[in-house]
């Protein structure tokens, strides 16, 4: 972990300084919690990767005012939040972009083909898991953003307590406490779903 | 491992099960909850299924940041931002620049042809209203908010700011026809392109 963020440092003092392949390789060391962190803050109906691109061209144009190398995280996760509050205040509520296969009216957009009605078990069984996980994700987001956060974070296999709490900027206690209330939370909002779509 | 809150069952128990599931848990953990859980059997169903949860969580988590996780950095290259006072006095030279152009422009004209200023006046558009114009166009269903790409000053003194507007437009193409692709084989991103195959009907807004 030193070490690690010791190599981190000398790539950040590059990258202030504008070697452009030092900023390319700190974006593609960071950019993989940075997404989660979009995920977890973004506006509903804003794609992920356009506020990416966002965060992307405000980290180059910006990493010269990182006055500490060793606050990058807490530097970049403060630009992430400042990006997707930005765009909630300037995103049109009546925009949304399409994330389903069909259309309002029902129709399958071009290039997607419909699914053979007589689909195999284990095709079915995929979808099943693949909308369980959407489903998940969709409960995941609705928990306060201080609970969403380090439970998304945690989802980027490689990040430790400790990584979450340095990005996080909080003691490593508060990140293993809220992700165990996440958890919790999460279970307890999938139960009442179950049992309300159960009696209904 | 740091420690758990000593006063609440449920919070230790929770805080255990977090262990376990991201294998963070030591062997004392792993005996408490053992110990908890031979009293309270239901714990083990409740392990499991956080465990459930959190694979899914994570797969899906990985598929919706999957795209977004290759974003790389923009091509061009982007100059720092620049101090406050500089960008200030670069927007206020444009500012003064344009004034001072608009200003000459108009004292031109008037010297010159004075008769038909006032009505050719009235058909120059500033590029806002030609968005606009744009923007009113039956298939275009809104803007979303620009994005600056660039900032960099000028010889002459002033600042040159890129920035990209987004417009988002719908096409309706016949279900049947046989779809524009690009070299790829991917459905073409060309608005135009798109847009020479709609059926030949007036435009009806979805409902």
């Amino acid at each position: 972990m030193a070490q690690q963020q010791g190599t981190d440092e000398r790539v950040i003092e590059r990258a202030r300084g504008g070697d452009r392949r030092a900023q390319q390789e700190l974006w593609r060391a960071h950019r993989r919690w940075v997404a989660a962190i979009v995920l977890a803050h973004r506006p509903r109906s804003i794609e992920v990767d356009d506020l990416m691109q966002e965060v992307a061209v405000k980290l180059v144009s910006r990493i010269d005012s990182l006055r500490d190398p060793a606050a990058f995280r807490p530097w970049l996760r403060q630009i992430i939040l400042n990006v997707c509050r930005g765009a909630a205040r300037s995103h049109r509520p009546q925009l949304h972009l399409a994330d389903d296969s069909r259309t309002d009216h029902g129709q399958l957009e071009p290039g997607r083909a419909a699914a053979p009605p007589a689909a195999d078990l284990s095709a079915r069984e995929t979808l099943g898991r693949q909308e369980a996980a959407e489903r998940l994700l969709e409960q995941a987001l609705t928990l306060p953003p201080e609970y969403r956060e380090p439970l998304l974070l945690r989802c980027m296999r490689s990040l430790t307590y400790q990584q979450i709490s340095i990005i996080l900027d909080l003691p490593v206690t508060t990140v293993e406490t809220r992700l165990a209330r996440a958890r919790r939370m999460l279970r307890e909002e999938i139960d009442e779903q179950i049992i309300s779509e159960g009696c209904a | 491992m740091t420690t758990a809150p000593m006063n609440d069952p449920e919070a230790i128990t929770d805080l255990l099960m977090s262990r376990i599931i991201d294998g963070e848990a030591s062997p004392a953990d792993h005996d408490r909850f053992e110990h908890m859980a031979a009293a309270e059997p239901t714990l083990w169903r409740q392990l499991a299924l956080r465990q459930v949860d959190s694979v899914q969580l994570r797969d899906a988590v990985t598929d919706a940041t999957r795209r977004a996780a290759a974003v790389d950095l923009p091509s061009r290259r982007v100059i720092p931002r620049m101090s406050w006072p500089l960008a200030l006095s670069g927007w206020a030279a444009v500012l003064i620049a344009l004034v001072s152009w608009g200003l000459v422009t108009m004292t031109e004209q008037r010297m010159i042809e004075p008769a038909a200023e006032p009505e050719r006046a009235s058909f120059r558009f500033t590029p806002e209203e030609h968005l606009s114009q744009y923007l009113s166009a039956p298939y275009v269903l809104g803007d979303m908010a620009p994005v600056v790409v660039d900032v960099k000053p000028v010889s002459d003194g002033r600042v040159a700011v890129h920035f990209v507007r987004r417009i988002e437009e719908i096409v309706f193409l016949d279900p049947f026809a046989e779809l524009p692709v690009d070299a790829d084989g991917q459905l073409t991103r060309d608005p135009k392109a798109l847009r020479d195959r709609e059926p030949a009907v007036p435009f009806r807004a979805p409902s």
